[in-house]
């Protein structure tokens, strides 16, 4: 890639070429994984099977019931990449729709939005999310989704707004307002395709905190819930085999690292392209 | 400034009306924790709805709940019974310690590294710790807390894991013994925020201090012959300082948060493990009280942060 746009602009930094390979690498792993791994499930011998090693059979050692660590952190990655990739979807889809009607009505429905916006910006996302969250017997994993997703799209609808709003008075907008285009024609022909830098940013940097907030959730046991692997899971059943089996704690400890590194180079590689005036 | 306050008390009422709607809308039972082990008889049931206002209309329980949190009353625990306010002002002080010895660690260090970055842009030492900072961005709170209980505490047994003071220390230990004893308890949970919270510090001074020295004023000090570091300091710096004090207002949330996991792992007796064990026993008022008084917190922290703004920007000022 030669180009001089802002996506071939970022593609030229090493760093996010490393976080771009190292997420593909990730992916594979979570596809091919379980074709490949044991049962991430199985307790092949919970009495002298427990807390092993890394060996040729178990690269990552065991956990306390025996169960092999590899195949729970590549079984844990699928539901990690796969609630922040869908939870984050919908969170950009909310901030955009939000941001793109606050900042194109205006007037009344834009002051009433926006309110609404910085009240619950006021409290911090975990927050929200433990009020959500709370008070379920069980949380299935269609709802950890939706619930991470409807509290993390308040920045991105004040960024598209601020977007829309520029855009409005663009020539090009005023132009097809002038032709007869109708106002949802200029939303989402005109104004949406050119708002969509800053949110492909916001998307990317927060598939790397959702990462950190489902670990997060799940150590806390509001996330995904056993035995479901995740790595926030693994972390917490950790705690006690920390000192007997290392691997145990730092296996699931570094995947989230590398995963959430990697996804911001990515992140912080796009947001400097895309920076006006850089 | 009066409006500015204004708008910041309307925010936090906002938010209050917010918490209590998600808190209602979401599903569950508010008495499942005291049935956990023993089903409840309805009659048992029916009472413990009338004590906790449960069985009144939910327009008539927002009233009550509202007036109550304007008088400072935030309602009782379900699970111990205890006024919340009074659990609250109980952990305050622990809280107030430990984010405030953060405050300083990640603002006296992340100031002055941000500074270097910016002064030699892409140099080895800017690439290293711009590498660092989102490493330090990547790390999981709870999980970096539990690496350095079981190393620095278990292993090598050089800091206690756990806990803010020693229970087996004498009461009556002179003041310097005691204070030492809460020191030592404090190092590890402030180091472990300290490192997921610096990050940010360092990122916006260096993006501030970048884009203050490329200022034509520090262009002419240079030209003037002033030495390098008070070019940088009395010049640029104090055109950069704006940024970083409006990130207090931003900083805080995240402190909030990282202290939720970290006081947590400890046991230090913060707001933060409270919101943790609430969260654990699934008792509401105390999940409530926690998040308004750090909506309360983050709405302060932004206000504070631009009257300061406009205090250290004379271009801010009306």
């Amino acid at each position: 890639m030669t180009g001089s746009g802002p996506y071939s602009r970022a593609w030229r930094t090493p760093g996010a070429r490393a976080g771009l390979a190292l997420l593909l690498l990730l992916a594979l792993a979570a596809i091919a994984g379980p074709f490949v791994l044991p049962d991430p499930a199985a307790q092949p011998d919970v009495l002298a099977g427990a807390n092993l090693p890394p060996s040729a059979v178990h690269p990552l050692g065991t956990d306390q019931l025996s169960r092999d660590v590899l195949a729970r952190l590549v079984s844990g990655a699928r539901i990690s990449l796969a609630v922040a990739l869908l939870a984050v979807a919908l969170a950009m889809t909310i901030g955009t729709l939000v941001g793109l009607v606050a900042g194109y009505a205006g007037g009344w429905t834009d002051a009433l939005l926006m309110r609404l916006v910085d009240a619950a910006l006021a409290i911090p996302r975990l927050f929200l999310l433990l009020l959500l969250l709370a008070a379920w017997e069980r949380i299935p994993l269609w709802a950890l989704v939706v619930m991470i997703g409807a509290t993390g799209w308040l920045a991105t609808s004040r960024v598209v707004r601020a977007e829309v709003r520029r855009l409005a008075t663009e020539p090009f907008v005023l132009g097809a307002a002038a032709l007869g285009a109708g106002p949802g024609r200029i939303a989402f022909r005109h104004l949406l395709p050119n708002a969509l830098g800053p949110v492909l940013v916001s998307a990317t940097l927060g598939v790397g905190n959702v990462i950190l907030l489902e670990a997060g959730l799940s150590f806390l046991g509001l996330g995904v819930q056993p035995p479901l692997p995740s790595w926030g899971g693994m972390i917490f059943d950790a705690r006690e085999t920390m000192h007997a089996a290392p691997w145990t704690m730092l296996a699931p400890g570094a995947a989230i690292v590398v995963t959430v590194l990697a996804v911001n180079l990515v992140g912080e590689a796009l947001r400097r392209a895309t920076e006006p005036g850089r | 400034m009066a409006g500015r306050l204004l708008q910041g008390l309307l925010t936090v009422a906002l938010a209050a009306v917010l918490a209590f709607v998600l808190m209602r809308l979401a599903p569950g039972d508010p008495l499942a924790v005291l049935g956990d082990d023993r089903p409840l008889t309805a009659e048992a049931r029916a009472q413990l709805e009338a004590r906790f206002g449960l069985d009144r209309p939910l327009g008539a329980q927002f009233a009550s709940w509202a007036g109550g949190v304007a008088r400072g009353d935030l309602g009782v625990s379900i699970a111990t019974g205890q006024p919340v306010t009074r659990l609250l002002l109980d952990r305050l002080p622990a809280s107030l310690l430990l984010g405030g010895v953060v405050l300083v660690l990640t603002f006296g260090l992340g100031i002055p590294l941000g500074v270097l970055q910016a002064t030699r842009p892409g140099s080895a030492a800017d690439r290293l710790l711009g590498g660092l900072s989102l490493a330090a961005w990547a790390v999981p709170s709870f999980w970096l807390g539990l690496v350095l209980a079981g190393t620095f505490a278990v292993r090598w047994r050089l800091l206690p894991a756990a806990g803010m003071t020693d229970p087996l220390l004498d009461p009556g230990a002179p003041w310097a013994v005691r204070a030492a004893d809460v020191l030592r308890h404090l190092v590890l949970p402030a180091l472990t925020l300290t490192v997921v919270s610096i990050a940010a510090v360092m990122r916006y001074q260096r993006a501030a201090m970048l884009a203050a020295l490329a200022q034509p004023s520090v262009l002419a000090a240079r030209a003037r012959g002033l030495p390098g570091p008070a070019v940088i300091w009395r010049h640029a710096w104090r055109n950069a300082i704006g940024p970083v004090v409006a990130l207090l207002g931003l900083w805080l949330p995240l402190l909030v948060t990282g202290a939720v996991f970290v006081e947590y792992v400890f046991d230090w007796p913060g707001l933060g493990q409270l919101a943790a064990l609430a969260v654990a026993a699934r008792d509401y008022p105390v999940v409530m009280g926690v998040t308004l008084l750090v909506a309360a917190a983050t709405v302060a922290g932004n206000v504070a942060a631009d009257v300061l703004h406009a205090a250290a920007d004379p271009r801010l000022r009306p």
